[in-house]
């Protein structure tokens, strides 16, 4: 009985042990400069990175951003674009020659040599495998110039490169590399010339950057040319918004990617907690079928765009959307704020008026019950809202009470968001949503036209010719001019941008988002 | 016996074909192009062809599912559309998380389910017994999620005990597995509770205390023994879901196991890794339910005895 009770107690001091030196050793052992700072950076994202490759993955985070450095880079305030891995860049007279000068003696993550020739091949392997080969169509030549200069020969003058270039999915990767790995290997583990490389990607756990000591930054907005201030970078995957939120306010997380909404008014009153707000390039639409039934008449579709009132919805929304009217937020190449002013003036929130234009579609509401008929039938419009954007979701009621003030009956119907893209592209809706992230007008409107629901050859090649407009001044009243069409055509209706926010703790300096929400680390150190 | 459990797992066999057919039906009739989604909005529509033909979507849906079939027999789950890695090998690389995780959480629930019940039930309407049956009520009806959150409040941000989410050793686990277990308990409780109350009440326990038998004999021998039956069936009932992981809690604490994989598998339209892993589930309920209707069997005479014939 004694020996029994005796083993009892070993075995209970035994675990007790084991967990007081587990918890040992899993405290935080990071690694401090003289200075107080701190070696070892740990960032939390929601949602785990398809893969390393940036060509052949479809959606890029702030982890991509860590191993890809870019020839251009977009600057703070997202006005101008800026060299970041070439020492300078030069775009000639008639915008068909843009030719960088690469740094001296740099190299990939592995050693391999970073020059003209990688370059020329990482974009060749771009074209091959990327799913975006059709952004590079204008480009006709690779050209190495010397080991150190390269250049990019265009057929005709492509501003739209300004944001191609300087968008992740650009990043150059080490081709000899990804041949030896081989594809899928590559994927998990891929070569770049970057601020930092993989050492270890546990998934669905976090993956472990090191910085790359060759690699060097030239964007004049940043202060250390590199490498990164870290030993080490963690990024860790937390799909659960309370458990991210609480990782950085209990400071075991230094930097968050994306704060949800409603948990933005907390952090800004934490004092530990630093907030950084940026703009989604692009904008929320509504889009409306013109093939539809209803719809088809431009009268209704304009009296639809004069019954949405965008900043009752910015108010529901506690202002982290802003009201829209040019279908790109000033984050947005060619943005125009004369344009948006006008068209805010003309076009904000106007009941009569979008009720005497349905009267005089024929749209009357002969019965008393709210609802407008015509020809016995009631106004009802099924309206496909994306419900994995909380904005969009939390806008669709205000819009769907505003529209039946001026008797249209909206029926909502949440689904995902690709699903909606998918139906709305097939022309199977007849109003839907979508949200735009892309920083140049060309996406924005791209989708608009020649689609199952709506084309016009005239607004087609009024888009396509001022998307090659070299003058960027030109190309923006270019732009200007595709927003008058297509407010007299009314097939979509813009909204809002969402206000996006990232956090870090108030120990995190140096620490910058730009305008269209890309986080930037070289400068970031961590105060002990 | 030998026929019983034959029979069970050609039973088995026939509910899992139906199974991959209605599965593979639901994956592909929902709505959404997985293609599209990972290619993304101003992806090439020559890319999308390729893509489609990589992952064989290109195909009829009857050839896809009978491709899909064939594979597996040969062990082959297919190739994830989002990682482009074998499905086989991501949920490997996930299943010792989850074993972790829901293995450690099941033999608690059970190591202290079974003894509560049993010293509730024999003390019964004492305050023990009260204690147990209001607070496994309390438990049994918390969502686990909003248990989980309540102990990250408690034990990891209030009093910064224990790691709030992810996986960094011994320490990590104990919050997710105390949810699991703590939530999971209630249930085992209350039936194994109830089932010894009923059995105390038998007629051949008063015999038994008639003839002298020693309390701790009777309660192990005769009235455990019983009541041991609904239990393992519930035990081989949740083997499946210690494979299978549990989704909101590996969400929670931000777990890297098959649970998580199987969420974001879902979110993403990723079919093959979804029917990867709802299968491995599949089998394994299959398997477990004949090991518990086997190990029913040997605990129950009078089921032996149907079985038997006799």
């Amino acid at each position: 009985m004694k020996k029994k009770k005796m083993l009892i107690r070993t075995l209970i001091l035994t675990l007790i042990l084991s967990l007081t030196l587990v918890g040992c050793s899993s405290e935080d052992g990071s690694k401090t400069e003289n200075d107080g700072s701190s070696r070892e950076l740990i960032i939390g994202i929601s949602e785990e990175i398809e893969g390393t490759d940036t060509q052949t993955i479809s959606k890029n985070n702030l982890v991509h951003i860590l191993l890809y450095g870019l020839l251009l880079d977009v600057s703070l305030d997202g006005t101008s674009y800026l060299p970041d891995i070439a020492e300078s860049y030069t775009i000639s007279e008639d915008g068909l020659t843009w030719t960088f000068v690469l740094p001296e003696g740099a190299e990939f993550s592995n050693g391999d040599p970073f020059n003209a020739e990688a370059v020329k091949a990482s974009f060749e392997r771009n074209l091959e495998v990327g799913a975006y080969a059709s952004d590079y169509v204008n480009i006709k030549e690779y050209r190495v110039i010397d080991d150190r200069t390269f250049a990019l020969i265009l057929s005709q003058p492509d501003p739209v490169l300004f944001t191609v270039l300087s968008s992740v999915q650009s990043g150059i990767v080490d081709v000899s590399a990804a041949d030896e790995m081989g594809a899928d290997s590559f994927k998990t583990q891929a070569v770049t010339y970057g601020p930092s490389y993989v050492e270890e990607w546990a998934q669905g756990s976090h993956i472990t950057l090191k910085p790359n000591l060759t690699y060097k930054n030239f964007s004049p907005e940043n202060k250390n040319v590199g490498p990164l201030n870290f030993d080490t970078i963690t990024v860790r995957f937390i799909p659960d918004a309370f458990t991210l939120i609480s990782e950085l306010e209990n400071g075991t997380i230094d930097i968050i990617d994306s704060v949800p909404l409603e948990n933005v008014a907390a952090l800004k009153e934490n004092p530990d907690i630093k907030l950084y707000e940026s703009m989604q390039p692009g904008a929320s639409v509504i889009y409306m079928n013109t093939k539809d039934p209803i719809l088809s008449d431009v009268n209704v579709r304009q009296a639809i765009a004069l019954g949405i009132d965008r900043d009752e919805i910015a108010v529901a929304l506690d202002n982290f959307v802003s009201p829209c009217y040019t279908f790109m937020s000033p984050s947005v190449t060619s943005y125009s704020q004369a344009k948006e002013d006008e068209m805010a003036s003309k076009w904000s929130t106007d009941q009569e008026k979008a009720k005497a234009l349905l009267e005089s579609a024929g749209w009357i509401d002969t019965n008393n019950d709210g609802i407008r008929e015509k020809d016995g039938k009631d106004m009802t419009i099924e309206f496909l809202v994306a419900m994995d954007i909380s904005s969009i979701k939390s806008a669709a009621p205000v819009i769907q009470k505003q529209l039946k003030e001026i008797g249209v009956d909206l029926q909502l119907r949440e689904l995902e968001h690709s699903y909606v893209k998918d139906t709305t592209k097939e022309g199977n809706f007849q109003m839907s949503t979508r949200s735009v992230q892309w920083a140049d007008p060309m996406h924005v409107f791209s989708f608009t036209t020649d689609s199952q629901y709506y084309s016009n050859a005239d607004l087609d090649a009024l888009i396509n010719d001022s998307m090659y407009i070299p003058d960027l001044d030109k190309r923006m009243q270019s732009f200007e001019q595709v927003t008058d069409m297509m407010y007299d055509q009314m097939p979509a209706v813009s909204l809002f941008y969402e206000k996006w926010y990232k956090a870090s703790r108030v120990e995190i300096e140096g620490f910058y988002v730009d305008a269209q929400g890309n986080a930037r680390f070289m400068d970031v150190t961590k105060k002990k | 016996m030998f026929e019983y459990i034959v029979k069970r797992l050609l039973l088995g066999i026939l509910v899992l074909l139906t199974l991959s057919m209605l599965l593979f039906a639901i994956m592909h009739s929902m709505p959404g192009d997985p293609i599209q989604l990972i290619a993304g909005d101003r992806a090439d529509p020559q890319k999308i062809v390729e893509l489609r033909e990589k992952f064989g979507l290109d195909k009829p849906y009857y050839i896809q599912y009978l491709k899909w079939l064939g594979n597996i027999l040969h062990g082959d789950f297919g190739l994830s559309i989002l990682a482009s890695q074998p499905v086989g090998d991501l949920i490997m690389s996930r299943f010792k998380y989850t074993l972790m995780l829901s293995g450690v959480a099941i033999l608690i629930q059970y190591f202290f389910a079974i003894p509560i019940a049993l010293f509730a039930a024999f003390k019964k309407d004492s305050m023990f017994d009260k204690f147990t049956v209001y607070s496994s009520i309390v438990f049994w009806s918390t969502p686990q999620f909003m248990f989980g959150i309540l102990l990250i409040l408690l034990f990891a941000i209030k009093f910064p005990i224990f790691p709030i989410s992810g996986y960094s050793g011994a320490l990590s686990l104990v919050l997710p597995v105390a949810t699991i277990a703590l939530t999971s308990m209630a249930s085992g409780i209350r039936v194994t509770r109830s089932e010894i109350v009923d059995i105390l009440n038998e007629k051949y326990i008063v015999t038994a205390y008639a003839k002298g038998l020693r309390e701790k004999a009777i309660l192990i021998r005769h009235v455990l023994r019983n009541a041991l039956i609904p239990t393992t069936v519930m035990f081989f009932l949740s083997v499946p879901w210690v494979i299978g992981g549990s989704v909101i809690v590996e969400k929670i604490f931000a777990w890297p196991g098959m649970g998580y994989l199987l969420w974001t598998s879902i979110t993403k339209q990723d079919y093959p890794v979804v029917q990867g892993i709802v299968m491995v589930i599949a089998l394994l309920t299959v398997i477990s339910n004949t090991i518990g209707d086997v190990m029913v069997a040997y605990l129950d005479p009078r089921v032996r005895k149907d079985i038997n014939g006799g």
